[in-house]
């Protein structure tokens, strides 16, 4: 496999007709991947074979003059050039059809009430095998169903025991709480009793399982068939990693999410936070009505948009001067529209000073370490180029199944490489499945973790230490200097040739190196472990991220990196940073020296608006343009300093928080189900979404509102945009590389519009007939549209005509399996080949200009941190006396950790409760044992949660996991003195809050179940006149 | 074939003429007599067979429950698309249309929704006379359409054959209690 050739391809003969396969991979890939129809249930193209279905079961001839041949199941077949197998052999066939036979006899008369029905891989595989008509009459076996959690129902009736689900769930995610139980035919998929699934991967079960066992509980309770899905590519809004999914709505609201193969990026796996978290824009926290505009009567803008009164209303605010607040939530198109609106002297990312330098920071490191994409890091492509496997896995401050779930299931197989590896030298190949995972068993790649949290890689490394922040930096430093030292002396060892001298050699330059701090000697052994297989490893992966908001971390890891590769040419090392947000690199494109930061807004508000009261002048207000933004890191006094000194403030959103609270004016924005545009992944890769569906008026993109902004407040009517593609051409005339490779790349595709519906789609001339018989034409074929890449029907370009596929479909392949037809080989890329956009991130305004002055310096003059290195949250955590200091450390679980899938009601009902985490001497200062209720304080805000001790952790850090606290204010400094214990009325109000947030959201989730089922018959109708202007 | 001379020809012809006159004329004078094919068609009904392809109905099981369980299928087999519904769970464990649409200005009464149907719910009747002054009373929403029969198949109930746990007559049929079902296994249990 470290050769670094592409495999060979070599010939089979399939029913005497030669075909080209690959070597390296099994006769079941084989055929599958010249796009050949055989059978299949236990293989999955991610997780290789264990043969249990027997299912794709071949004939192979010995040579030409075989006629008899022997059976094999192809699954567990190496392919040999010139092999000689038949598919339609009627012994094979026979075989294959009995298969199914035997797996129909206990399989339930469900199909019709069943959620996978006509997406199904097992009614595909039956009439693949022309198993038409049930021939047992005997009774069927039972099983009764579990509980597991808001997310996955079970119906265990229909279980074919492929063993796909506990593959997946233990093997492939490391799982822990899902097992198989029981013998022969008896044999139950299932935890050990009733009870929420725990792993962040559990929806993905619903795909994996070839039938209906594990369905989808949002997508059940308003449910329809995939077949009348109208769906789009989309790109996932809840976290950094970008993946691939496809949106599927009906009757104007949205239903669920599925896996949208990206080869280089989620394959055929999404997260939870993925899967379900698209629900928040179904919730009541949604916007659907302009707020603070009044028409001429008097009446407020609700449910109907008029252009005219709109603009006449906008032009009230049109002295004023703007500075506009851009988002890493809102796609690249309106944050880049709204910085030219602005200037980008009044353009803010929404940072604070702390996040500013940060944000620069990370910059600088993306500019100098390409970001590897998940396959690349999981080594999928080893089979085919020869990149080197990473051998080593360090991760530093970054809670990744918190911050980016996805991301976390690669890095579980990343350390499988030294089980592969290991199984290779054998001669076992990496898609016998069973057989590697029994020879390795626990052979793992090394792991190593500097976390301020237990994390679910913590039983898996083998080092893994709890920190406060400040630590790990310190750490990082010290394990520079360390590989530095070695690398100078040039003093690596092989791991296998551990001397102790080696050890003392070491121990003593650790002893010199440590005088400084006082770490203890845990941390030593850790660190000497670590340099030790960091100076062996050829490949190290380093992962880090931005949630603990340290850039003295990033920095350290910076200068890690720097030795790391500048020191042996033998070692690759591949850093990869997890973004807070979708969008957040893409912010990174509209960092400059000007850009503002919270705190400089604030300044500019306070001293313009309050000297104009002083100065009696007229034309220089200033107010606030808010692009769905939240402002969630900075604290309710400065929320209401900005409110108070802005004049007007004018908030783009699709879901209620904060600001929109307190704005002037509120314009209802398209959530990401409903608008097109980039996001901007960690990699900075420029990724495509597109609506599913249109919105409702007034609710409109982002960018529709700018362009109308534009024309109202701004005064420049350069832009009328009507389209995103004007948007790009705009752009590209002015010379912005980002815009012309979107618009190259749009050109590229066909003429024809793609399809959103599948040919299947049905309801067409029933869907509004009860409230008009007429079958109007719908308000989104307008004239605008037609510029777009994807239509709105069942006709036009086929939906896999383009690697942006909306749905995937193939004949006989209705289920979600189907991608294998369309990918050039099983697990390649896909037939239409995708392309990276990579934005390039331009860093000259500070490094090339002026030399002579430091980039820390630099940083510091412009956005200044004057509150400290670790004042993350100033106002949040004002004062503190270093004597009792701790770091108030987020550990939200993951799905509540971003802001908009936050809103799911079912993510609410997951939580346990708030908790704080402490060690036992933490706790004994705060006066409080585990299991009582404590009290936090944080700037006047009162928080109480339940307080548990864990030994482990360190004496620095306190680990906060409360709803009402958002995952934006972490890493901060408070006062011990801050954590006290609750009394006994304050404990009730606390338990009485808990229960009424419960019954908030089972409110919540049957209220948005109902609201659903009224919108469903009532889908906006508006009729055209011969102007193509709307009237209703 | 040899030629006739023209002669012969027109004798033949004239003769022909002749007798298809006499032959009409005893046709006409015989059907005088014989009982009209027509009916008097608003007063008098026609039959039709009780497969006849007429209006569409849901019928419901022979507990007297809805038989639709809003699966689709008549709808996607809906050549015309005039079909829409929308599914839902009830507490019942049962799966009902939330609303249930056809369009009969639309529908061309190829009766595909019935052969797609797998609970006999969906059926067509022998009621043709679906004429309406104003085509917005040919939508027919799901209380237009659901009756209280069984329609053509008196004893067949999806829920008594199906695995999924319902109520029956208001109790619980549980895992294991349909048609040809065993009892539930008990995974707990360590008997071969």
């Amino acid at each position: 496999m470290s050769d670094n050739k592409k495999p060979a391809k070599i010939t089979i003969f399939i029913d005497d007709n030669p075909y080209q396969v690959s070597a390296d991979n099994n006769l079941l890939a084989g055929v599958l991947s010249n796009k050949l129809n055989l059978p299949y249930f236990c293989w999955h193209p991610s997780m290789g074979s264990v043969g249990a279905c027997r299912q794709c079961a071949v004939t192979q001839y010995q040579d030409e003059n075989d006629t008899r041949g022997r059976m094999i199941m192809s699954c567990m077949t190496p392919v040999i050039d010139g092999m000689r197998i038949g598919l339609t052999d009627k012994a094979s066939a026979k075989f294959r059809e009995q298969v199914i036979a035997a797996m129909m006899t206990n399989h339930p008369h469900d199909c019709p009430v069943c959620a996978e029905g006509g997406e199904c891989h097992l009614q595909d595989m039956t009439v693949m095998t022309g198993h038409t008509s049930r021939q047992y009459c005997g009774e069927k076996r039972t099983f009764t169903n579990q509980y597991l959690g808001e997310l996955v129902g079970h119906e265990m009736n229909r279980c074919i025991t492929c063993y796909r689900c506990v593959r997946f769930y233990k093997d492939y995610a490391g799982g822990k709480d899902f097992d198989v139980f029981g013998s022969r035919n008896q044999v139950y998929f299932g935890r050990q009793k009733d009870g929420v699934l725990e792993s962040p991967f559990s929806g993905n079960l619903v795909e994996v399982c070839p039938t209906g066992v594990f369905t989808n509980k949002l997508f059940s309770a308003h449910y329809t068939r995939k077949w009348d899905l109208q769906s789009s590519p989309s790109i996932c809004a809840h976290c950094s990693v970008g993946c691939n999914t496809s949106i599927g709505e009906r009757y104007g609201s949205v239903r669920r999410v599925m896996n949208r193969y990206n080869h280089d990026l989620n394959g055929y796996f999404l997260c939870d936070r993925g899967r379900y978290g698209i629900g928040f824009v179904n919730t009541s926290s949604r916007i659907r009505a302009i707020k603070g505009i009044k028409t001429k009567v008097g009446e407020p803008l609700a449910g109907m948009f008029n252009e005219k009164s709109f603009s006449k209303a906008m032009a009230e605010h049109s002295g004023e001067n703007f500075i506009g607040i851009g988002s890493a939530r809102a796609s690249f198109e309106g944050n880049r529209l709204l910085k030219y609106l602005v200037g980008r002297e009044n353009f803010s990312l929404g940072y604070t000073n702390e996040e500013m330098q940060l944000a620069l920071r990370h910059k600088q490191l993306l500019a100098q370490y390409p970001q590897q994409s998940l396959a690349g890091m999981e080594n999928l492509s080893r089979r085919g180029h020869g990149e080197l496997p990473h051998d080593l896995v360090l991760i530093i401050g970054e809670n990744l199944e918190q911050t980016a779930p996805r991301l976390a299931l690669s890095i579980k197989q990343v350390l499988r490489n030294a089980a592969l590896d290991k199984a290779d030298s054998i001669g076992v190949k990496h898609w016998q499945d069973a057989a590697v995972r029994t020879y390795a068993s626990d052979t793992s790649t090394p792991l190593f973790s500097l976390q301020t949290q237990n994390t679910s890689f913590d039983d898996m490394a083998n080092g893994a230490l709890l920190l406060s922040p400040e630590k790990i930096t310190t750490m990082v430093e010290r394990l520079t200097k360390m590989l530095h030292d070695d690398f100078a002396h040039d003093t690596v060892v092989p791991l296998n040739k551990q001397a102790a001298e080696d050890n003392q050699v070491r121990q003593s330059k650790l002893d010199k190196s440590s005088e400084s701090h006082h770490v203890d000697k845990n941390a030593d052994k850790f660190l000497l472990l670590l340099a030790r297989a960091l100076s062996q490893a050829s490949a190290p992966l380093i992962v880090t991220g931005l949630s603990l908001k340290s850039a003295a971390l990033l920095s350290a890891i910076d200068d890690l990196m720097a030795c790391l590769s500048h020191k042996s040419h033998r070692i690759a090392p591949e850093l990869t940073i997890v973004a807070p947000e979708c969008n957040s690199v893409g912010n990174l494109h509209f960092l400059t020296e000007y850009s503002l930061s919270i705190e400089q807004v604030l300044t500019r508000l306070v001293s313009v608006n309050s000297s104009k009261e002083a100065s009696k002048e007229v034309s220089q207000a200033t107010s606030l343009v808010i692009l769905e933004q939240d402002l969630a890191q900075i604290s309710t006094e400065q929320l209401n300093l900005l409110r108070s000194h802005c004049k007007s403030m004018i908030v783009l959103d699709h879901s209620e928080n904060k600001l929109t609270q307190l704005a002037d004016i509120v314009l209802p924005v398209a959530a990401v189900s409903e608008s097109g545009g980039h996001f901007v992944n960690y990699q900075s890769n420029l990724q495509a979404f597109y609506p599913a569906h249109i919105a409702i008026k007034p609710i409109m993109e982002n960018w529709q509102y700018l362009v109308l902004l534009a024309k109202g407040l701004f005064a420049h009517a350069e832009i009328n945009f009507t389209s995103l593609k004007q948007l790009y051409s705009f752009f590209a005339k002015h010379g912005e590389p980002w815009a012309l490779q979107v618009l190259t790349y749009d050109e590229s595709k066909q003429q024809q519009r793609i399809v959103r519906q599948t040919h299947r789609a049905s309801g067409r001339t029933a869907m509004m007939a009860n409230q008009s018989v007429h079958e109007v034409q719908t308000y989104f074929e307008d004239k605008n549209s037609k510029e777009e890449m994807f239509s709105y029907s069942m006709e036009g370009a086929s939906a896999t005509s383009n690697h942006n596929m909306p749905f995937t479909w193939a004949p006989a392949w209705n289920s979600n399996q189907a991608i294998l037809q369309h990918q050039q080989e099983v697990n390649g890329e896909l037939a239409h080949s995708q392309h990276e956009n990579l934005l390039n991130l331009n860093l000259s305004a500070f490094f090339d200009e002026t030399p002579s002055i430091s980039l820390s310096d630099k940083l510091e003059q412009l956005w200044p941190n004057q509150l400290g290195p670790n004042q993350l949250c100033p106002n949040i955590a004002q004062q503190t006396s270093q004597n009792h200091a701790v770091v108030l450390i987020q550990n939200l679980p993951w799905f509540l950790v971003e802001q908009q899938s936050k809103k799911l009601p079912e993510f609410t009902l997951m939580f346990t409760g708030n908790s704080i985490t402490m060690s036992t001497d933490l706790a004994e200062q705060c006066g409080c044992n585990a299991g009582d209720i404590a009290k936090l304080v944080l700037n006047k805000q009162h928080f109480f949660a339940q307080l548990n001790i864990d030994e482990k952790l360190s004496d620095d850090v306190v680990l906060v996991s409360v709803f009402e606290l958002d995952m934006a204010v972490n890493n901060c400094q408070i006062e011990l003195a801050q954590i006290t214990k609750a009394n006994q009325d304050e404990a009730a109000t606390h338990a009485q809050a808990e229960k009424s947030r419960i019954a908030t959201a089972s409110k919540e989730k049957a209220d948005t179940l109902v609201r659903l089922k009224a919108q469903d018959q009532t889908i906006p109708i508006s009729f055209l006149n011969n102007e193509g202007e709307q009237y209703d | 074939m040899a030629k006739a001379s023209p002669k012969v020809g027109a004798i033949k012809s004239a003769l022909d003429m002749f007798t298809s006159q006499l032959r009409t004329m005893g046709l006409v004078l015989k059907h005088t007599f014989t009982k009209a094919d027509t009916v008097e068609y608003p007063e008098q009904k026609p039959y039709l067979a009780p497969r006849y392809r007429g209006r569409i109905v849901l019928t419901r099981d022979p507990d007297g429950e809805e038989r639709c369980v809003g699966c689709n299928l008549c709808a996607a087999a809906c050549p015309v698309d005039c079909i829409a519904l929308q599914q839902t769970v009830d507490d019942d464990g049962r799966k009902r249309a939330d609303f249930f649409r056809i369009n009969f200005s639309r529908c061309i009464l190829c009766g595909f929704c019935e052969e797609a149907c797998p609970t006999y719910a969906i059926q067509l009747t022998p009621d043709i006379e679906l004429a309406e002054y104003e085509r917005q009373n040919l939508v027919y929403e799901k209380e237009h359409l659901l009756i209280k029969g069984v329609g053509k198949y008196p004893d067949y109930s999806f829920y008594r054959h199906s695995g999924v746990a319902v109520d029956i007559n208001g109790q619980r049929k549980s895992k294991g209690q349909a048609t040809n079902e065993k009892p539930p296994v008990d995974i707990k249990g360590l008997m071969p």
